[in-house]
């Protein structure tokens, strides 16, 4: 009986404490309503530019020593998300392939696509390009530009795969910031340097001016074959025509009166030229880098046979190299 | 006056071929083109022109040698000329067919030039030479023998693979499927051996847990009595043998 007398008043005891302490929170919780109904928040947005580039690579195929690809091969540099505007900047590697190398001035960029190889060099430091990646926005939070390139293979560059890096960064000076997120920003550029040779002539004229019948002319007039950017040797093959009367194509005398020789001589000697392309077994060494223009000579003689009837003749000759 | 208009005329077109230039040449390496006789092969080179002034070109087909008794291979060259331009390559495609009646591993040697076509203009009103500059390619043909002939099936539309290959496929398909017809007979056998055995056993009590004790306290039981009928029975013997 006492017990539960006891019981019956811890409960009421505890009730007492419970509703006491209620009323107390309920107390607090309306002064502090009554002095202010509003709750302010504030976030610190600061600026921000992204950087991805694509495509990762870029090919130039099969280049020839001293020939070029146009700037037209293009990359694309993307804002994913930032919030203020940003200038490209870029910068490269010299092209390499074992221990032989390209100049990167040697590859181009410009803001868009050319029909030629022309634009601005790229160099080993950053350089600004003034190609903008416009500002993204909570409409539009994907921006991009385009970048475009092109490469120029110097003469007696050794054929071989060579390679480039090109590297980006985004920079916006107003703010001061660059691109603090990169998911990509270098880009591996290939080139196939092939073997190549050229042929440029000295002369495609010469001149005997008048000979007699029976007359001839030592075989020491020059002709120099050259190959101007090459990077492969290249053999020197020979054909000529029979001498032709100007004004009458019916009258004409041998191809054979005309003689070549791979150095010149002090007679009327040599080498017989012929209507069929012969290997002269002069040879134009290959170009090199530090020496990107070889040549060899070959030298003319002729012998006007005797009977010739007076008047101009003109005899086609070609000169092939073959490499 | 005259007289100065006519040399400032020819300071400035000398200047002017001075800086302006044109420059043929080729991708290095001479073709050697193999081809099986009836058919056609094909070989591909780069010309360039590493010039500021076009180019324009025409190609000169190789003469081949000839052999007694087989047929020239047809040399055929796209294209035939046109214009380089400035700064620019061209690819050129040899497309060689040789008879099917030709003699494999045959040689055939032959010059491919492509050769500039410009203008020139002869200098001289006395004796002289038009020099024209060409690049040259030394094409070598073999022939080889002839491709196998392929299989077609009827109404497929497209050839198969050739007759030695097909009869290798055809024995390899023949084996597994010996391989799967054995190994599925064996297990029909084993199959059937399986239900021979559970016919015989479909008479007798279905052995489940209770029917095992059952079973195992009845044969307690049965061996309890026919040990009770053992001894007895021993007993009885020994009984019977006292008595006597």
């Amino acid at each position: 009986m006492k017990e539960n007398k006891l019981k019956k008043f811890n409960i009421l005891i505890t009730l007492s404490l419970i509703a006491a302490l209620t009323l107390f929170i309920l107390a607090i919780k309306i002064n502090y309503s009554s002095s202010n109904n509003t709750v302010t928040a504030s976030v610190n947005v600061g600026n921000v530019i992204y950087l991805s580039v694509s495509p990762n690579s870029i090919n130039f195929g099969n280049l020839g020593s001293s020939s070029s690809y146009y700037t037209n091969v293009l990359v694309t540099d993307t804002d994913n998300g930032g919030n203020i505007a940003a200038n490209i900047l870029v910068e490269g590697t010299n092209w390499a392939w074992g221990s032989n190398i390209i100049l990167v001035g040697n590859t181009l960029w410009s803001s868009s696509s050319q029909s030629s190889y022309s634009g601005t060099a790229l160099a080993n430091t950053f350089t600004i390009t003034n190609i903008i990646v416009p500002q993204p926005t909570l409409s539009n939070p994907s921006t991009n530009n385009i970048i475009y390139f092109g490469v120029y293979i110097p003469g007696g560059t050794p054929p071989g795969n060579y390679m480039q890096t090109i590297t980006f960064e985004d920079e916006n000076v107003t703010y001061g910031t660059y691109n603090t997120v990169s998911s990509s920003y270098q880009v591996t550029a290939y080139a196939n340097v092939i073997g190549t040779c050229y042929i440029s002539l000295s002369t495609n004229n010469i001149n005997f001016n008048s000979i007699y019948a029976s007359a001839n002319v030592p075989t020491n007039v020059l002709v120099i074959d050259s190959d101007n950017g090459g990077n492969a040797a290249a053999s020197l093959l020979i054909s000529g025509g029979n001498w032709i009367y100007s004004t009458n194509s019916l009258l004409q005398f041998g191809v054979t009166n005309t003689l070549w020789n791979p150095s010149s001589l002090t007679t009327y000697s040599g080498n017989t030229l012929t209507s069929n392309l012969i290997n002269t077994g002069i040879t134009i060494p290959a170009p090199t880098p530090s020496n990107p223009s070889s040549s060899n000579n070959i030298y003319f003689g002729l012998g006007v046979p005797g009977g010739t009837p007076a008047g101009s003749y003109t005899q086609t000759i070609v000169i092939d190299n073959t490499c | 006056m005259q007289n100065r208009f006519f040399l400032l005329t020819i300071i400035f077109l000398f200047a002017l071929s001075t800086f302006t230039f044109s420059q043929l040449g080729q991708e290095a390496g001479q073709p050697y083109i193999n081809v099986s006789v009836g058919s056609t092969s094909n070989y591909s080179y780069l010309i360039f022109n590493s010039g500021s002034n076009s180019i324009y070109y025409q190609v000169v087909l190789p003469t081949l040698n000839n052999i007694p008794n087989s047929i020239t291979p047809t040399v055929l060259v796209t294209p035939m000329n046109g214009t380089l331009a400035p700064d620019s390559q061209q690819v050129i495609n040899i497309k060689v067919s040789i008879p099917s009646n030709d003699a494999p591993y045959l040689k055939w040697q032959g010059i491919l030039q492509i050769i500039e076509t410009s203008s020139i203009q002869n200098s001289t009103s006395g004796m002289g030479i038009v020099i024209r500059e060409g690049i040259a390619k030394i094409l070598t043909i073999e022939s080889l023998p002839p491709k196998p002939v392929p299989i077609v099936i009827p109404f497929s539309g497209q050839p198969q693979l050739p007759v030695y290959q097909n009869i290798s496929i055809i024995i390899a398909i023949s084996i597994i499927t010996i391989i799967i017809v054995i190994a599925m007979v064996i297990s029909i056998m084993y199959i059937k051996r399986k239900e021979t055995k559970l016919k015989a056993m479909k008479g007798k009590r279905k052995v489940t847990a209770t029917n095992l004790k059952r079973i195992i306290t009845k044969k307690k039981q049965i061996k309890k009595v026919a040990g009770k009928k053992r001894v007895a029975k021993k007993y009885s013997k020994k009984k019977s043998k006292r008595q006597r």
